[in-house]
């Protein structure tokens, strides 16, 4: 084993060590004395508080705080630990071949009528799920629907042999797939299966169902359709941290604007606010501001440029019809690996994230988080414009009237060599396009193609509407360089599979739109899946590899990692944020009265 | 006047399949695809989002999903399981049977039903406007009129101007900012206040649970978004009344009042003031249905939860059902804000006559 | 509201006419010498014309006399307040000089709300002379389909528009004319109607003119007053309008500069640069108020029964 990885992985699980055991929390007032919790969001209204049927997150933030996880997810490490607050899982083991998991279940919890929470709520849930019934996008961590259909995904069958273990089969021992299994909530089966029967799609009709029967801190959905969600604390749940809920109620009130919600929480309307990118240093640096408490991590998320790899004007699939390889004819441009990193080394990174985003990011050039176990600090993009010209003219694309302000020429360039010699004599030119909407996403776009301007290309910047032309183009794979950022569902798996594999290069809707491929990263990520025991270190090894490939290759030219802050009024008690969640110690919180004229 | 009405209705019918017609052709230059936005999740896979884009029908020649659309597709075959072929009739009654279809974004809900959420806080803060803007500029141009020439018309004329010339928006940010941070902060230290906002800086309820309380109990969630909005209407209709009343004023019947003897401004209150608004009720239809329009504005600064802040959402998503929906019903209602403006109009003058009324 | 105020007027100009009353190079003469005595509408054009003539020369200007330009970003000088070096007006969030960019910003606004405003009133007399000089189904159908468009709130259909068709500065011309053509129409056909039985066009046409030849010759200069204010309210109107889209995020895409995108994207750093808010703010309100006052001087200036 690598000694960095070694160092890495020491230093971060010490990290991780550091904040378990430093939590205290202070007493409450008492049960539902600890005062109303008013957040703002700038999410729109929940499409439903159904778990089995919503995704986004407006809707998930509500049913969050109603339905237990089947395995609990650790607010310090971000990793499934068993007999966590809110969960079912006491603990879990694989049998020898590591492809069937038994989970059993805590025996001491209920929902809050009273009834105890068993296998079957979260086999209901399954049932549903995997019945093709309702629109879920869950449904692909099956390997069959229940009609037989392919669903493409490793899970062979849920079974729960009693009421309290649950045995998942899955059609090969991975290392990916075993937190698909916390993909599906569990509901209530006793209401749920008196509501709707076998009738799943019933479901569909009713998704502002209220839910009556929960089990969490807090109940009783009240919602105002674009003004506030409310619900009040449950003192029926078992698991709050001080042994009641402190709060009396939590409120979301709706703001449309996060600009003016930001100013509502300076006036004092709102308990916590999470603080847009554009207005964070105001909350450093401002004297006004200083009075709230904030936090302030790194998040899951990277912005990047994706780069198309093929030819736009003739974008292929990965795969043809029977299954075999389509080999892509190169972009024009970014085609040439050579370029691709002779962009990474014209840009000043450095210079953007201080300049623009006001020194909110963290630099990263591959596509994992710093917080990842596989996050290697020493692969950086090297700033570097006469290097980047080096690499340019190597790559054939001449400075011809040795002005390095005008377009470069391509002089037996890749796609002259390859594809068309007419090609010869073309500018080195191509679109940088940026979602409209954000004027961060503008300053960058014209930031980049100012420094790539600098070294002898003819970038062309636009921002166009994301529905109506950036998605068709990304998608379309018609693109040259366009931005977009990723947030990546916690816990963070080092997986390459649904953004680089030629399965995902498909025209239309892939997540491969740069039409990426390399055979010895595919090669290396299969094998990581399957390490024996999914032992971290010797997945640790071959990820280490295939940064470096990504490093290499630069499917995208990876920007940062934003920084995210969250503030609150001054004296919010118990407030104890982690980088995985900033409200996890909601039911103990007390908090401060919010000014409402 | 029953004929009137029932005329005036029958008017409408044309224009609501015009605006259908128009609604669709809009839809028609959408490049967006929806099935791409609503799946844009990499856990998604290829087969779900066709299944989706034929659940939908997004695939389908526009025409044919303009007829579905409009008078539902229970009458022809459809493809419900999505495997290529048409298998069974289809379940939509269409728009004209009331069913407009589910919302892409809130799978499965009715977007009448979102709409019907929303419509209370459109109409209540539309009709708060027009009162506050019909009375407020009646009152500024009955003065105006009345000290023609002076100070105060002299002004009156400015402010109605500047009144129109302010972008609404940042006017309405300036009046937040002001009664929410400013001046309660600059007020705290001489004791007036605890620094906390003077007016409620958007909403349209206190946050308390139990729904939203009786109007006369949430006023001042009013105050600023109403006064905001009514600041052009009553720029606008101060000047409409100056103008009428000045006419009134030169007519003859005023100076006829004169010559028997009644003397000064008195009776150009007196007699003046109804025959001068009588003319002005043209201009209530008008008014109501800028409104509906300009309310998106509003309601995005003020986080007012009306129709207009739900169609910009359902537009920044591209859900096509709700923004078709939302703007089919928004139109309705300038439709009936106009027809109700006429009626009233036809109320208030004698002068106007019904074709095929009584002799 | 605006469109409203000019109708009363508009309507009472009409009244005017109907009674009889034909245009004369005397109306224009007593309106001038109105104008000419009207100070707070001269000041209007004065100012007007000044903020015509900075956008029109805005190049000049700013990379000659001020030696700056709009395009040019130094991140490490952003939010630099009025009167800095180099910088009169400061710098954006990017670095970006202020005045040029306030001074190409004016040139698009402006260039759009006039464009747009021209098309508008353009298509408005085409279609209206057209409906009211030959009338029958074709006025039906027109007719119709004008009461279609204008029962759709207008930002709703201009939201709906722009999000599909992300706008340049020249797509928003033709959304802002294709849309706002209607009240033109109404007008110039009302007018048509009740001119094309008059004996002067009578006599006309038994000269042997034209149909086109009485349409534009004996028509329009008819309504040419009416047609003049209108334009200037248009102006201010979609100057506004394009604010107000820029706000809600689908005016013109940056980085070309208005002053509505200017306005807008400018309020999220107005803690650090309130120069970025109040500039822009001020630009549009004076612009608009200027040519709002202008439309309401030369409404006084042609119908002098309500004015002072």
């Amino acid at each position: 084993m690598n000694k960095w990885v070694m160092r890495v992985l020491l230093i971060f699980l010490l990290l991780l060590a550091l904040p378990t055991s430093a939590q205290e929390f202070e007493d409450a007032p008492g049960p539902g004395l600890g005062g109303i919790i008013i957040d703002a969001s700038t999410a729109g209204d929940p499409a439903t508080f159904n778990p089995l049927i919503g995704s986004d997150t407006a809707s998930s933030s509500v049913y969050g705080l109603l339905y237990p996880a089947i395995i609990g997810v650790s607010p310090y490490t971000g990793l499934e630990e068993p007999n966590l607050d809110g969960a079912m899982a006491a603990g879990w083991e694989y049998d020898e071949t590591g492809t069937v998991l038994t989970i059993h279940l805590r025996q001491d919890i209920a929902w809050n009528d009273g009834t105890p929470i068993t296998s079957a709520d979260y086999m209901w849930a399954v049932e549903a799920t995997r019945s093709g019934q309702i629109d879920s996008p869950r449904a692909g961590i099956f390997q069959t629907m229940a009609d037989g259909t392919p669903a493409g995904g490793k899970i062979v069958s849920i079974e729960a042999p009693d009421d309290y273990t649950v045995v998942v089969t899955f059609s090969e021992a991975d290392c990916i797939s075993f937190s698909d299994v916390n993909d599906i909530t569990p509901v209530p089966a006793h209401v749920f299966s008196e509501l709707y029967g076998d009738n799943y799609a019933a479901m569909m009709d009713d998704p502002r169902r209220i839910p009556t029967v929960s089990f969490g801190p807090f109940k009783d959905v009240e919602f105002a359709s674009g003004e506030r969600i409310s619900l009040i604390a449950d003192q029926a749940y078992p698991d709050a941290i001080l042994g009641y809920v402190s709060p009396a109620e939590s409120v979301t009130l709706q703001v449309a604007d996060e600009n003016i919600a930001t100013e509502r929480f300076i006036a004092g309307e709102f308990t916590i606010i999470g603080v847009p990118s554009i207005r964070q240093e105001d909350f450093r640096t401002d004297p006004e501001l200083l009075e709230f408490p904030r936090y302030e991590f790194t998040g899951n998320g990277f912005t990047f440029f994706g780069m198309n790899h093929a030819n736009p004007d003739n974008p292929q699939p990965g795969f043809d019809e029977e299954g075999n390889l389509i080999p892509q004819e190169p972009h024009p441009v970014l085609g040439d690996r050579l370029v691709r990193q002779a962009i990474s080394h014209a840009v000043d990174m450095d210079a953007l994230i201080e300049g623009i985003r006001e020194g909110n990011g963290f630099k990263v050039a591959t596509h994992t988080i710093p917080t990842s176990w596989v996050y290697n600090p020493d692969l950086q993009y090297e700033y570097n414009p006469e290097l980047a010209m080096e690499k340019l003219t190597q790559a054939g694309w001449i400075d011809d009237d040795d002005d390095p302000d005008t377009a470069r020429i391509c002089q037996d360039c890749l796609f002259a060599r390859e594809v068309d010699e007419a090609f010869n004599g073309s500018e080195l030119t191509l679109d940088l396009h940026v979602p409209a909407g954000s004027d961060i996403g503008e300053q960058m776009g014209l930031f980049f193609q100012a420094e790539m301007n600098k070294v002898g290309f003819k970038a062309i910047f636009e921002t166009i509407d994301w529905g109506s032309a950036f998605l068709p183009e990304l998608t379309g794979q018609t693109f040259d360089m366009n931005m977009l950022g990723w947030s990546l569902g916690l816990p963070v798996d080092p997986d390459v599979a649904s953004f680089y594999y030629p399965e995902v290069d498909v025209p239309g809707s892939g997540f491969n739109f740069g039409s990426y491929y390399n055979a010895e990263l595919i090669e290396l990520n299969d094998q990581a899946r399957v390490v024996p025991g999914c032992d971290v270190e010797t997945r640790a090894e071959i990820y280490a590899r295939v940064q470096e490939i990504l490093f290499e290759d630069m499917p995208y030219f990876y920007m940062y990692v934003s920084e995210s802050m969250t503030a609150t009024q001054p004296g919010l008690g118990n407030w104890n944020p982690t980088p995985i969640s900033r409200t996890y110690s909601l039911d103990a919180w007390i908090a401060p009265e919010v000014t409402q004229p | 006047m029953q004929r009137y009405i029932v005329r005036r209705l029958l008017q409408a019918i044309p224009t609501f399949f015009g605006i259908t017609i128009i609604v669709y052709f809009i839809m028609l230059l959408a490049p967006g695809d929806p099935v791409a936005l609503m799946t844009f999740d990499p856990s998604i896979r290829q087969d779900e989002r066709e299944r989706l884009a034929i659940k939908l029908g997004v695939n389908d020649p526009f025409h044919i999903q303009y007829l579905r659309w409009l008078i539902g597709d229970d009458w022809m075959l459809v493809d419900s399981n999505a495997d290529g072929e048409v298998d069974s009739w289809g379940d939509n009654y269409g728009i004209l049977r009331g069913d407009f279809g589910s919302s892409f974004k809130f799978r499965g809900s009715n977007p009448l039903e979102l709409i019907s959420q929303r419509l209370g806080a459109t109409i209540e803060l539309n009709i708060a406007v027009v009162l506050i803007g019909v009375t407020g500029g009646l009152l500024i141009g009955v003065m105006a009129a009345v000290q023609r020439g002076r100070a105060f018309d002299k002004s009156s004329r400015i402010f109605a101007v500047l009144g129109d010339s302010v972008p609404v928006f940042w006017f309405a940010l300036l009046a937040i900012m002001l009664m929410g941070l400013v001046l309660p902060r600059a007020l705290e230290p001489y004791g007036i206040g605890d620094g906390s906002p003077i007016l409620p800086m958007g909403g349209r309820c206190p946050p308390v649970r139990g729904g939203c309380p009786p109007i006369y109990a949430r006023l001042h969630y009013m105050i600023l978004p109403v006064l905001v909005s009514a600041l052009g209407p009553i720029a606008g209709w101060s000047r409409f009344m100056r103008a009428s009343m000045l006419e009134t004023i030169n007519s003859d019947y005023i100076r006829t009042a004169q010559a028997k003897g009644l003397t000064g401004r008195g009776v150009w209150i007196r007699h003046g003031l109804r025959n001068a608004i009588i003319p002005l009720m043209v201009f209530l239809g008008p008014l109501m249905f800028g409104l509906i329009g300009g309310s998106v504005i509003i309601e995005r600064i003020f986080s007012w939860p009306g129709i207009g802040l739900l169609l910009f959402d359902s537009v920044v998503s591209r859900d096509y059902p709700v923004v078709m929906t939302s703007v089919v019903i928004g139109s309705i209602l300038a439709m009936l804000g106009y027809i109700a403006a006429d009626i009233l109009y036809a109320l208030s003058d004698p002068r106007v006559r019904f074709s095929g009324a009584r002799p | 509201m605006t469109k409203d105020r000019s109708a009363v007027r508009i309507a009472k100009l009409k009244r005017r006419h109907d009674d009889g009353f034909t245009p004369s190079l005397n109306l224009y003469q007593k309106a001038f010498r109105r104008i000419r005595s009207d100070r707070p509408t001269l000041l209007a054009m004065a100012v007007l014309v000044v903020f015509v003539l900075l956008a029109l020369f805005a190049p000049f200007l700013s990379e000659t006399i001020f030696q700056v330009d709009q395009v040019t970003q130094a991140v490490r000088n952003k939010y630099l307040p009025l009167f800095s070096e180099g910088h009169v007006l400061g710098t954006d969030e990017l670095g970006r000089d202020h005045l040029s960019r306030l001074l190409y910003g004016g040139r698009i606004s402006l260039g759009i709300g006039g464009a747009a405003a021209v098309l508008s009133l353009g298509i408005g007399i085409v279609v209206g002379v057209f409906a009211g000089f030959y009338g029958g189904i074709a006025d039906d159908l027109i007719n119709w389909f004008m009461i279609t468009l204008n029962s759709i709130p207008g930002l709703y259909l201009l939201i709906i528009i722009t999000t599909l068709l992300s706008p340049a500065p020249l797509t928003l011309v033709l959304i802002f004319g294709m849309l706002g053509w209607t009240g033109t129409t109404r007008l110039v056909r009302a007018e048509t109607y009740s001119i094309k039985e008059r004996e002067y066009i009578i006599a006309a046409r038994a000269m042997g003119a034209s149909n086109w030849r009485i349409m534009f010759i004996h028509i329009v200069p008819n309504i040419f007053s009416l047609l003049i204010i209108t334009l200037s309210q248009a102006i201010g109107g979609l100057i506004l309008a394009e604010s107000a889209l820029s706000f809600l995020g689908f005016g013109v895409q940056p980085p070309t500069p208005t002053w509505g995108n200017m306005l807008s994207g400018g309020l999220e750093y107005a803690r650090k640069a309130p120069h970025l808010v109040y500039l822009p703010g001020l630009l549009i309100t004076t612009t608009v108020f200027c040519l709002y006052l202008i439309g309401d001087g030369l409404r006084d200036a042609f119908d002098p029964k309500i004015a002072d």
